[in-house]
Formats: structure tokens, C-alpha cells, sequence
């Protein structure tokens, strides 16, 4: 079992985190500018909920500038479950299953997200077949490698009946 | 709640208060150091008051620091100072663990604590120098460790014989006590203490790694059985050393086999009985510990009653940190946030850098970043935002927005969106999104404001001819509309009477094939408030037919059995679907598409069959606007093209082949140089196409898009002169003198426009001449835009060139973009744009206008359009 969030070891720290979670791995910053043309920039300033559970955006976001919170439970008693730093991709699951938010995401610090809304990701899809496939694939596989740490974590959870 | 962060559920060193500074902490340290080098010296120096103070006073209290305040300890420890001083100094040479010392060193640390525990019963109880040797010793270690290895993996959280006594007590604290160390944290260990106290051992305890957890556990387990042992067997010589540590293993594996048997038995999460286990341990250690520190006196009772209170409420707050430790790795199931691949980096440098331009929506605050040039449609669109669009070029009206900040930062308000303002009457901070486009920061509101009273009140002064009292308009379209508005205008108080086929108030003809998508029905299509009939006088007969007209009598006969007798009659009743004859339409699931019903009765039909495939027959505009829909509501589509390339009224073939493969990697299917035999039914339903070519296509719906027919029934009847339209002179004229034309059902100079904008012009003149002014037509200038996301295709004027003309290409093959100028007599004449968002905007307006480009021909010719933009300026 993993807990990452809890041991986010920040800055210079050397986390011994899984280095598969990455969106993209193989793609060159010409492929990066194709797939950001289709992405709207943006901008939060501090404390700004940026998704709300239970919405239903089916939006990817990729954060450029600025730190956020991941938040869970009722509005007046948020609890923190994770924090995404600059150069994160969240928002996939309902971006790929289109069903709500199942968090919040609020802003610690200023910053900026793109956003691929799924519209754009058509528009994407119709332009550049190549790139739809490795964004598509590794949406896939990053889904695949969060399901799998559930099914162990799940595992690990048996005992509690 | 604050704008702050939230509290994290359990916070991490650097969220967690701090008691005291930084070099307060490190001034105690040394005195630490210095306290145990005092009590090593004092060991040889005074061994019974030396070993006194080492196991009678200090090791007694350490269980209880560990249980109440652990970061007590882990500050001030002074084998963790000696640790951490190379770090301090610079020299440690910050090694990582190797896979062997991260599997073993807690181990070892076990191995170490029992050996040196036991070895107390024979070797340091009772011997001053080994205990003085014992706390030198460990001192060098730490040392030696934090000169090896980084952070405190060196010695604090690896081989540290007391880290695992330390875990296990200290997995609740009482009290947290930020690290004072680690500045900054070098992520050395897993599931570090000092990093996150109060979850480090649950962390442990759910660890993945089976074998990880198995060392842990197995401490827990054996822990309550030592620490029996080490009180109640007799220490050598009183029994031989085997003998003594034969004892230690029966003792221990007991509580082995007593934690094996409860996990399996009691079935409880899996850090309950470490928990007990633990409880248990430093129980047994103070029951007799009491002893030793108070001696046998009530005061003993007293330490042992106390201990076990603590120990209640730490169970207690020991469950309930595990329940909600599992509820948040439940939450956080996801695992962390995916990383960006290194490509990112510069691409999102270089992406902020264009989008340079900030826009704000209200309500809601909504900030993008926006290249210059966009439009306000397209920002927030992109945005997610709601807003409606129709034409996308100023001219319907669909997209009022308030500017409530920075209009001087918006493309100047002119043309056609100027006079489409004019008929909505909104504030005057109303823009159309579509038509403006950002130069700098603007604060835009959704929703437009409403004229102020005194604004409508400065009317122009009352004309118009007085010959001209009663004006009939039969058609409710835009053309109609805008006929009627402009005599309301031009003539305050002659009575207007506006008869409408159709049951809505003016809507947006322009966007019907959302009505197929689209879940909001004909919500957010009307063009016009409410109120718009009333405001301007206008006696509207909605859902109404006009029966007859009697040009002898002035008056129209209605099918409900009223006349409108008339002074001038504008006739606007528009067009229909040209229905070419084909064998089999008619079945249920064939459609046509001209209004909005026929819009809401395919998203009806699509629904009650389930319908799965659809064929569009006509590759036109509104053949590949509907198929987009009829896409979008989740059919599987084709579009039947009889030409080599749709959409060939806007695009020439290269333009046309770019859309086909656009659309196609949309997944629309569409198919060129083919045509619709006939259809086959199956139960009275449309179930395939068959096409010329001898294709067949299964389908369950079938949309008819050929064209337009103008609706000329009622002029015919009445006698008035019909070719393909009614015909029209300059003044929209008809060949009756009183009785006007305008709109689809016009045809001028042998044209019938069919196009939105042609009937915003028509309807103007035809008032204006009316009411008795003179007003002239001189044609409309074609331009349209196709409204499929992300295709970015706009047509305006002559699209081929001819003899004289140049020809201004662009191309980019990788961004599947093209364009096309037809520049004739130093002048526009025509474009196709595809791909060429901004550029479009400025080229159209250079069509429309008629501007004289000749000053910037030679920048056009090397590819930089924009300078069109700086001409307008």
C-alpha cells in the first residue's frame, strides 16, 4: 500500500514515489505545443475552488503554475486528501467516464491550468490521429496502474470487514 | 472556511506548529550531548550514582516520552544530534540505502535492542564502564551513520535499537512535536516519522510490501513477552546465560503464538493488536518500573494506575487515528497526481507566453488567458462557458454579452454587428461575442444589461409618410422581423401587423441543428425579449397562416377568417426544403430540416427508435451542420455528396478535401460523388439507402438536405411575378407597386440568397421604401461559416477566380490549415479560411467593405494578413 500524499516529501526531496505515473512520458515539447493548442489556459488566484465534486465537466487539466488541494466530504468540513504540485494532469477519471467530480480541487497558491475540455479533445482527435492515440493510450495506462493500486489496497483492507 | 489551505487530516512536519525556533532546539540538543558525555564521565568517575541515573531514573522514563510526546525525543536525543552533525557541517557523504541495508537495518535494530536489553541483566545493570562504553559507543555510531548516509537514514530511522521501541509507542502522540531537523527533508526513509508522526506507523502497518509490514508486526508481537521476561527471569549467575536466554525465547515465542492465534481469531484491522500488543508491553514495563522508580510504596500503585489511565485514552485515540487513516486512503485511492512528461516543461513555457491576454466572465469570476485576436464566442466556449452562438459573425444576434470592464480593449464595434445591436436594444456595454476580439484585459458579463428608460426614451423624433397607416408583414423570419423594426423606426405610428406561419417568436434559424444535440430545447434560440412585440407595437398573429392576397382590395385573408387590410405589404414568407423526388421518402424517420420543429422532431424520433445510423443526403451547409448534430446526439453518420467535395458553394476542392478528412477524423462518414436512389422501409420506418452507385446504407433515419425552394404559393396566386422567387426591383419591389418582397422568398438580380445576412439587408430597404423613403439594394456579398467545432471554415464573396484575378494562397499541411484570397482590382473579392480563425474576421470584413487593400497587397502576398487589421485601425 502506498501513501504518497501523506509522505508528499516536498521540494529537493528525492520521493520514493512510482515514476510509471506519467502523462506522456515519450512526447517532445513540439508534441506537448500541438496538444496545448487545444487546452484554455486558466487562471486561479489562492483559496478559488477550481472543480467541485459532483461537477460535471468532462475536463482534463494539466497544471502549469501553482499548487492545489484535493478535498473531500462536506463543503464546510473539507478534509485534504492529496496535494498536486505544478506539472501534474488530474481530472482524467471523469474526463475518460464522464460521471461527477468525485473531489474538489482548490487553489493553496496563484496559478494556472490548462484545461482539455472534451470537445476539444474531438477537435484534437480529427487533427492529429497520432497524438490522440499516445494521449488516449496513457489516459488508459495511468487508469490502469490507479487501479491496480486499489485492487491492493483492497487487499490490504480485507480485514476490516 | 478561510481561503487558507485546509487542515490536512494529518499533517505533515512543516503543517505542524512549532513550539519553539529552530535554534532553541539546537542549543538544547548540545546540551543533551553534553548531559550524556557528563553521565559517561560521571560512570567512571561515580559508578553507582552514574548507573543510578542510567537505569533507574533516565531508560524508566523513556517508554513514557515515547508514548506522550515522541517529538520530544526525536528532537532531542542526543544520538540523533551526533547523527545529524555531518549534515550540519557539510561533510556527511549523503548516501542512499542499498536494497539490503532498506530490507534489514529496522531488523537489526530489533536484533541490537534485545541483545543490549538482555545483555543489561549480566553486563550494564551492575557494570559502570560497559554502560559508560555502551553510551559512547552508540554516540560513534550515530556519528559514523550520519557520516554515510542522508538525512537520518544513517542511524535514527534504520538501526536505531530504540526506533522500533519508539514506533510502537509513539504512533499517537499526546502531543506532536514538529521535527526539528530535517531542513530540508531529503525523503531518506520510507514512511518517515519525523515526516508525519501521527500516520508514519499505520502507514507501515498497511505498507504493500508484505515483508515490510512482517518485521513490524513481528516486534509488536514478541515485544510483551521481552519485556515479561527481561522482568521476571533471574539474571546470571543466579541462572546460566543459556538458560536465561532459553527463557527469553519461551517467553517470547509465547507472545508470538498468542498474537498468531488472536490475528487469526479476533479478525481485526490490521493494526488493532500491535496496538493491544504494544499497550500490553508498556504495561508489563511499568508495572514493574513503578518499582524501580518508587520503590514498593503506594507511589507505585499510583504509577501503575496512571499508566494504565494513559493507556486507555491512547487505545481509544489509537482506533479511532486507524479509522480515519483508512477512510482517507480510501478517499485518496486514486494515488497521487500523474507527472507530467518532460516534454512539458518548455511547451507550457512557451504556451503561456502567446496566451498572454487575461479575460474575466462574471458571474463567477472565470479568468482565462487568451491569444490576442480571439473572440470573446470562441474564449468562452473554450471555457466551458455558457453562452449561445448562431451565425458567429454579428449579424443573428445570439451572443450579446456586457462589457463591464476594458471595452477600449476589445476590435472596434462596426457593420454588421453594430446594426445588429441596434435591433436588440440592449445597454450600451453590449457587445456580440462573436464578433468581438481581444487586444488586452476585459471583464465580460454573460448576461447583457437592459437599456436604461431614458436611453429608449431618446428616440429619434417621429416621421414617416402619412399615406402609410396600415403595414402588414407576413413572415416572421429575420427578414420580416427586420422589416418590421425598421418601419416601427422609420414610422412611429402607422399600425404594423406581422403574421408568422410558425409558432415561436423570432428564433435563430441559424442554430436548429442544436435543437438535435442540444438538451435546452429551444431555451436560449429565441433572439428577441419577450416583450419586443409589444414594445414595438407590433400586432403579432403567431401560428397563423396568411390564406390569400387581394391586391385589388389591399387586404390579406387570413386562414382563421380574418382580413388585414394594407397600405404596403411586405412579403417575407421565406423558403422551404427543396424535396427532390425519391422513391420511398415519406416513411417514418425521413426528414427534412428547414425550422426548428423539424429540428425537435428528429431529436424526438432519434429517441422513441433508438435510432443508431442516420444518412444525410446533401454534403451543403446544413447537410454537414446537421450531420455534426445528428452526430453529436450519438449516431453513427453519413453525408451523401453528389459533388466531389461538400460544401461546394463555400470551398474549392482543396478546401473541400481538407474538410472531408476533418470531418471524417470527427467520424462523420462522408461520401463524394455519389447520390440517393430510393429507400427502403422496413414496418413503415426507413431502414437503408440506397445509393446510385449501388451501395447500400442500413439507416434509421434519413435527412433530406437538397436546398431551398422559396415559397412563392401566395404571391403566384395573387398574381404577382414569380421565377424561381418572387421578383424584386433595387427597392425590394415587387411587381406590385405597394407590395414588397424580401428575404428567402425574394429573388433579385436573378439570385435568391437563402442567407441571413441578404435578409437583414432586404428587409431594411424594403421598410425604408415603404414608408416612402428611397432606398436601393445592390446585393449582398455571401459569406458564411460553418458552425462545426474546430473546422474554423468561413467563406466570403467569389471563391474561384477569374480572368485577371490573383490568387493569395496559404498552406499548412501539418496544421491542416488553408486559405485562399481572391484579390481583384486592388480589392478583395473573395477567401476561403480554414484553420484561420483571427485571420477570417479581418478578411470577411475586407470583402464586406469593399476596402481598397492595394497599400497592403505586398503583405498579403508574403503571407502576413494581419496587416488588414492595421489597416482598419
Amino acid at each position: 500500500m502506498s501513501f504518497e500524499s501523506l509522505f508528499d516529501y516536498d521540494g529537493t526531496a528525492q520521493a520514493p514515489t512510482s515514476d510509471e505515473l506519467v502523462f506522456l512520458p515519450q512526447a517532445n515539447p513540439e508534441d506537448w505545443a500541438r496538444l496545448l493548442e487545444h487546452t484554455e489556459a486558466r487562471r486561479f488566484s489562492a483559496g478559488e475552488v477550481v472543480v467541485r465534486q459532483g461537477g460535471a465537466e468532462q475536463e482534463l487539466y494539466i497544471v502549469a503554475r501553482g499548487r492545489l488541494e484535493v478535498l473531500v466530504g462536506d463543503e464546510r468540513d473539507w478534509k485534504r486528501v492529496a496535494v498536486i504540485e505544478p506539472g501534474s494532469v488530474f481530472g482524467e477519471q471523469s474526463f475518460v467516464d464522464g460521471k461527477p467530480r468525485s473531489a474538489s480541487v482548490r487553489a493553496i497558491t496563484d496559478g494556472e491550468i490548462r484545461t482539455l475540455s472534451l470537445q476539444s479533445f474531438e477537435v484534437l482527435a480529427a487533427k492529429d490521429a497520432g497524438l490522440m492515440r499516445a494521449v488516449v493510450f496513457d489516459l488508459a495506462r495511468i487508469l490502469s496502474l490507479r487501479l491496480r493500486q486499489t485492487t491492493a489496497r483492497v487487499q490490504n483492507l480485507r480485514g476490516l470487514g | 472556511m478561510s481561503n487558507g489551505a485546509a487542515r490536512p487530516v494529518f499533517p505533515n512536519y512543516l503543517q505542524l506548529p512549532t513550539y519553539l525556533p529552530l535554534a532553541a532546539w539546537g542549543v538544547l540538543r548540545a546540551l543533551a550531548v553534553a548531559a550524556t558525555l557528563g553521565l559517561a564521565a560521571l560512570l567512571l568517575e561515580r559508578p553507582q550514582l552514574g548507573l543510578f541515573l542510567m537505569w533507574q531514573v533516565a531508560i524508566p522514563l523513556v517508554p513514557l516520552v515515547f508514548l506522550v510526546a515522541p517529538g520530544l525525543w526525536r528532537n532531542l536525543c542526543p544520538l540523533a544530534a551526533m547523527n545529524q552533525l555531518p549534515r550540519l557541517g557539510g561533510f556527511t557523504r549523503g548516501l542512499t540505502h542499498t536494497p539490503l541495508i532498506r530490507e534489514y537495518s529496522y531488523v537489526i535494530g530489533i536484533l541490537l535492542l534485545f541483545a543490549l536489553a538482555s545483555a543489561r541483566k549480566y553486563l550494564f545493570n551492575h557494570g559502570a564502564g560497559a554502560t559508560a562504553a555502551l553510551i559512547l559507543g552508540a554516540l560513534a555510531l550515530a556519528f559514523a551513520g550520519g557520516l554515510l548516509f542522508k538525512g537520518k537514514s544513517g542511524w535514527c530511522s534504520s538501526l536505531c535499537p530504540l526506533l522500533p521501541v519508539q514506533r510502537l509507542y509513539g504512533q499517537t502522540p499526546f502531543v506532536s512535536i514538529a521535527n526539528a531537523h530535517c531542513r530540508p527533508c531529503v525523503g531518506c526513509t520510507k514512511n518517515c516519522y519525523d515526516f508525519n508522526p501521527s500516520v508514519a506507523y499505520l502507514a507501515d502497518q498497511y505498507d504493500a510490501d508484505r515483508h515490510y509490514v512482517g518485521y513490524r508486526r513481528f516486534f509488536a508481537a514478541v515485544f510483551p513477552g521481552f519485556v515479561l521476561a527481561f522482568y521476571l527471569l533471574p539474571a546470571p549467575p543466579q541462572i546460566g546465560l543459556g538458560q536465561m536466554y532459553f527463557g527469553f525465547a519461551s517467553y517470547m515465542g509465547a507472545s508470538l503464538a498468542l498474537f498468531a492465534v488472536l490475528d487469526t481469531f479476533l479478525k481485526a484491522s490490521p493494526n488493532t493488536l500491535a496496538v493491544l500488543f504494544g499497550a500490553a508491553a508498556f504495561n508489563i514495563y511499568y508495572w514493574f518500573g513503578a518499582v524501580t522508580l518508587a520503590g514498593a510504596t503506594p507511589w507505585a500503585w499510583a504509577i501503575r494506575a496512571a499508566v494504565l489511565a494513559i493507556t486507555l485514552v491512547w487505545l481509544a485515540r489509537a482506533f479511532a487515528t486507524e479509522r480515519r487513516f483508512v477512510a482517507h486512503a480510501v478517499a485518496s485511492a486514486g494515488g497521487p497526481a500523474a507527472r507530467l512528461g518532460a516534454g512539458a516543461t518548455a511547451a507550457i513555457e512557451r504556451a503561456a507566453a502567446k496566451d498572454a491576454i487575461e479575460v474575466t466572465f462574471e458571474p463567477g469570476q472565470r479568468r482565462v488567458a487568451v491569444k490576442p485576436g480571439e473572440t470573446l464566442l470562441a474564449v468562452a466556449e473554450q471555457s466551458g462557458l455558457k453562452i449561445e452562438a448562431g451565425c458567429r459573425m454579428g449579424i443573428c444576434g445570439a451572443d450579446p454579452v456586457a462589457v463591464l470592464e476594458g471595452a477600449e480593449c476589445l476590435s472596434p464595434c462596426e457593420g454588421d454587428e453594430k446594426t445588429t445591436l441596434e435591433r436588440l436594444g440592449l445597454a450600451d456595454n453590449t457587445r456580440l461575442a462573436c464578433s468581438a476580439r481581444v487586444k488586452g484585459a476585459v471583464t465580460i458579463g454573460l448576461q447583457p444589461q437592459k437599456r436604461g428608460a431614458a436611453a429608449a426614451a431618446a428616440a429619434d423624433a417621429p416621421r414617416g409618410d402619412p399615406a402609410v397607416g396600415r403595414v402588414v408583414i407576413l413572415g416572421n423570419g429575420i427578414a420580416g422581423v427586420t422589416a418590421a423594426e425598421q418601419v416601427r423606426k422609420l414610422h412611429p405610428s402607422c399600425e404594423i401587423s406581422l403574421v408568422g406561419r410558425e409558432k415561436f417568436p423570432l428564433y435563430n434559424r441559424m442554430g436548429i441543428t442544436r435543437l438535435i444535440y442540444g438538451r435546452s430545447a429551444m431555451h436560449g434560440l429565441y433572439l428577441l425579449p419577450e416583450s419586443w412585440y409589444d414594445d414595438q407595437r407590433i400586432d403579432a398573429w403567431l401560428n397563423t397562416r396568411a390564406e390569400r392576397i387581394d391586391l385589388g382590395a389591399h387586404k390579406v385573408l387570413l386562414a382563421t377568417g380574418e382580413e388585414l387590410a394594407y397600405d404596403r405589404l411586405i412579403i417575407a414568407t421565406g423558403s422551404s426544403s427543396y424535396v427532390p423526388q425519391v422513391e420511398g421518402f415519406g416513411a417514418a424517420g425521413c426528414f427534412v430540416l428547414r425550422e426548428a420543429e423539424d429540428a425537435m422532431h428528429i431529436r424526438t424520433f432519434a429517441q422513441e427508435r433508438h435510432a443508431r445510423t442516420a444518412v444525410v443526403a446533401g454534403g451543403g451547409l446544413l447537410g454537414i451542420e446537421a450531420a455534426y448534430a445528428l452526430h453529436k446526439l450519438g449516431l453513427r453518420v453519413s453525408v451523401l455528396e453528389r459533388g466531389r467535395w461538400p460544401l461546394r458553394r463555400q470551398v474549392d476542392e482543396r478546401g473541400g478535401v481538407l474538410l472531408r478528412d476533418y470531418l471524417t477524423g470527427l467520424g462523420l462518414d462522408v461520401l463524394a460523388e455519389t447520390e440517393l436512389a430510393r429507400l427502403t422501409a422496413r414496418d413503415g420506418a426507413v431502414s437503408a439507402a440506397a445509393l446510385k452507385d449501388g451501395r447500400e446504407l442500413p439507416c434509421d433515419m434519413l435527412l433530406l438536405c437538397a436546398g431551398i425552394r422559396p415559397n412563392t404559393a401566395l404571391a403566384e396566386a395573387a398574381g404577382l411575378k414569380v421565377n424561381r422567387g418572387i421578383v424584386v426591383d433595387e427597392r425590394m419591389r415587387t411587381s406590385s407597386a405597394d407590395v414588397f418582397c424580401v428575404g428567402d422568398a425574394a429573388e433579385f438580380g436573378g439570385e435568391v440568397y437563402g442567407l441571413w445576412p441578404a435578409s437583414v439587408e432586404q428587409g431594411s430597404v424594403a421598410a425604408a421604401n415603404a414608408v416612402g423613403e428611397q432606398r436601393r439594394y445592390g446585393g449582398t456579398v455571401p459569406s458564411t461559416m460553418l458552425k462545426v467545432v474546430g473546422a474554423d471554415l468561413a467563406s466570403v464573396g467569389r471563391i474561384e477566380p477569374k480572368e485577371g484575378d490573383e490568387v493569395l494562397v496559404r498552406e499548412d499541411t501539418e496544421a491542416r490549415r488553408y486559405a485562399k484570397l481572391i484579390v481583384a482590382q486592388g480589392r478583395i473579392a473573395g477567401a476561403i479560411m480554414i484553420g484561420y480563425p483571427v485571420e477570417a474576421a479581418l478578411v470577411t470584413r475586407a470583402v464586406k467593405s469593399g476596402q481598397d487593400i492595394g497599400a497592403q497587397l505586398e503583405a498579403l502576398r508574403r503571407g502576413d494578413w494581419r496587416t488588414l487589421e492595421r489597416a482598419a485601425a
